[in-house]
């Protein structure tokens, strides 16, 4: 015994101990897991009992042993008068139950209407940031659009010419409904319903905003006259579990479309939604009267443009106004008034002609006094008692 | 406070330091109950329920020798005080006076 070299716990630890134990107890403690050591070391190898050594110091971190650590608050002034402060205050609230709860209900209600109101503003900015290149993308408008009384579709042939002139443009897509009233009927066999979000469009617009196409090649889906794409939703309704692909619709009772794809469904934060999509090439043959390359004066297709990265809205839209171009004779506008509306603005200003309304700046008046009337009511119970 | 009865642990600790007297502390009394019961207790355990019968007055300690094995640390020897010897007796009154009501209970 006397020759045995003791071997001694890791030192790490022994500190941990001497941290965790109060002064006047440390000596016993670590003595005694000293002793348990030794005990394991005989009973197990030499790492077991290191980890043995671990374990029951870190079960000494515990209630019992820490709340006789002596705290060096009580020789620390401020923490001693915050302490004070504390105390006192608690005390006093409860001295004055129904004030402490009027105010708090008050201040309750007072955070809940901001972070309703943070969360109303943040859900209304995320608009249309899902699609890419948001900063960058455009569409044609003419009129007084920030004021609120402009009108934001064009003719057919406008952004074809434009793109050809101005370099700055690299992609346009083309959005219209199909009829002057937007409720259809698309049908299957004897499935029938009444639709209002049929449009046609330029394929371009599939990647310009961003489509997540479910089914069906990108590049393909669109580039016949007879192709559909329909959302996830409608192929829902329509087809239940079913494969949509391959199916015919028939809309308006007489023109037959292939499914060749689905696309996720349009996100209600965007300005626009689409069930059924359908080449813009169709236009001369489903709406008579109407013309894919004249009638510059037909003021009815949603235009949008694609801007190379870093483009000025009051460089391209100059250009615009001053490009040459044969707009035919037989017209009731000039290429100066047109000028193009960054896509993120287009939800908040009231425009005629838009898909969906824009946001009402009004509502937040309406939101602000509704969240007000409980202060007035709890100012007037105070008053008049 | 709820009363100032005896926990089932507390017992076991106050019993063991009881009979090991002289050699009553933290480590013999967790060697101990292994030995007696082959109830394996972690030695934090055994150590706060030391100092909490020491704040309840029903134990008290002293320090003890120095040995190599601590590393020259002292050990803590607790004993009981009469406080504490007789609510170890009255706990045992207390259940004695039930069993003897109930002397044929036996498990099935």
């Amino acid at each position: 015994m006397t020759n045995k070299k003791t071997i001694l716990p890791p030192r790490l630890l022994v500190k941990f101990l001497e941290w965790i134990c109060p002064k006047e107890l440390q000596e016993t403690i670590i003595g005694d897991s000293y002793e348990q050591y030794e005990l394991n070391q005989e009973r197990h190898s030499g790492s077991w009992s290191n980890i043995l050594f671990a374990y029951n110091s870190i079960r000494f971190c515990r209630y019992g042993i820490l709340k006789r650590k002596k705290s060096r608050s009580h020789y620390n002034n401020t923490l001693a008068m915050f302490q004070n402060y504390f105390k006192t205050s608690i005390r006093n609230l409860f001295k004055q139950k129904f004030y402490f709860l009027l105010n708090t209900f008050g201040l309750s209600i007072g955070i809940a209407a901001c972070l309703l109101c943070y969360l109303h503003l943040s859900y209304k900015m995320s608009y249309d940031k899902h699609i890419p290149n948001s900063d960058d993308t455009y569409r044609l408008v003419t009129g007084d659009v920030k004021g609120g009384d402009g009108w934001v579709r064009v003719s057919a042939p406008m952004p074809v010419k434009l793109k050809e002139q101005i370099p700055e443009i690299s992609n346009y897509a083309r959005v219209s409904n199909i009829t002057r009233d937007p409720k259809i009927t698309v049908a299957h066999d004897n499935v029938l319903f009444s639709e209002d979000k049929l449009y046609l469009a330029d394929p371009s617009i599939l990647d310009m905003f961003g489509f997540n196409l479910l089914r069906g090649d990108r590049s393909q889906v669109l580039s016949d006259l007879n192709s559909v794409i329909i959302s996830q939703s409608t192929a829902k309704k329509y087809f239940n579990e079913g494969d949509p692909i391959g199916k015919t619709l028939r809309v308006d009772d007489k023109n037959d479309f292939l499914i060749t794809g689905v696309f996720e469904d349009i996100p209600f934060n965007a300005h626009y939604d689409f069930d059924f999509l359908i080449s813009f090439e169709n236009l001369e043959r489903l709406i008579p009267g109407t013309s894919l390359s004249s009638n510059w004066g037909q003021f009815n297709y949603f235009a949008y443009l694609q801007l190379t990265p870093g483009s000025s809205l009051a460089e391209v839209q100059s250009k615009i106004q001053k490009a040459e171009i044969n707009i035919g004779s037989n017209r009731n506008f000039d290429l100066s008034s047109i000028a193009i509306q960054p896509l993120l603005e287009i939800h908040f200003v009231e425009n005629p002609g838009n898909i969906k309304p824009a946001y009402n700046f009004n509502y937040i008046y309406i939101y602000m006094e509704l969240l007000l009337w409980p202060f007035y009511l709890f100012h007037l119970s105070i008053s008049l008692t | 406070m709820k009363g100032n009865y005896l926990g089932e642990f507390e017992e076991l600790v106050m019993l063991t330091c009881a009979f090991l007297k002289e050699e009553s502390y933290g480590i013999n009394i967790v060697e101990e109950i292994k030995l007696k019961t082959g109830r394996s207790v972690n030695l934090s355990a055994v150590h706060v329920t030391l100092y909490r019968l020491e704040d309840k007055g029903m134990v008290s300690s002293n320090m003890g020798g120095a040995t190599a094995q601590r590393g020259g640390r002292r050990k803590r020897i607790f004993q009981l005080t009469s406080l504490g010897i007789n609510m170890l007796r009255e706990a045992k009154e207390n259940r004695e006076s039930f069993w003897n009501l109930i002397p044929e209970l036996k498990a099935l």
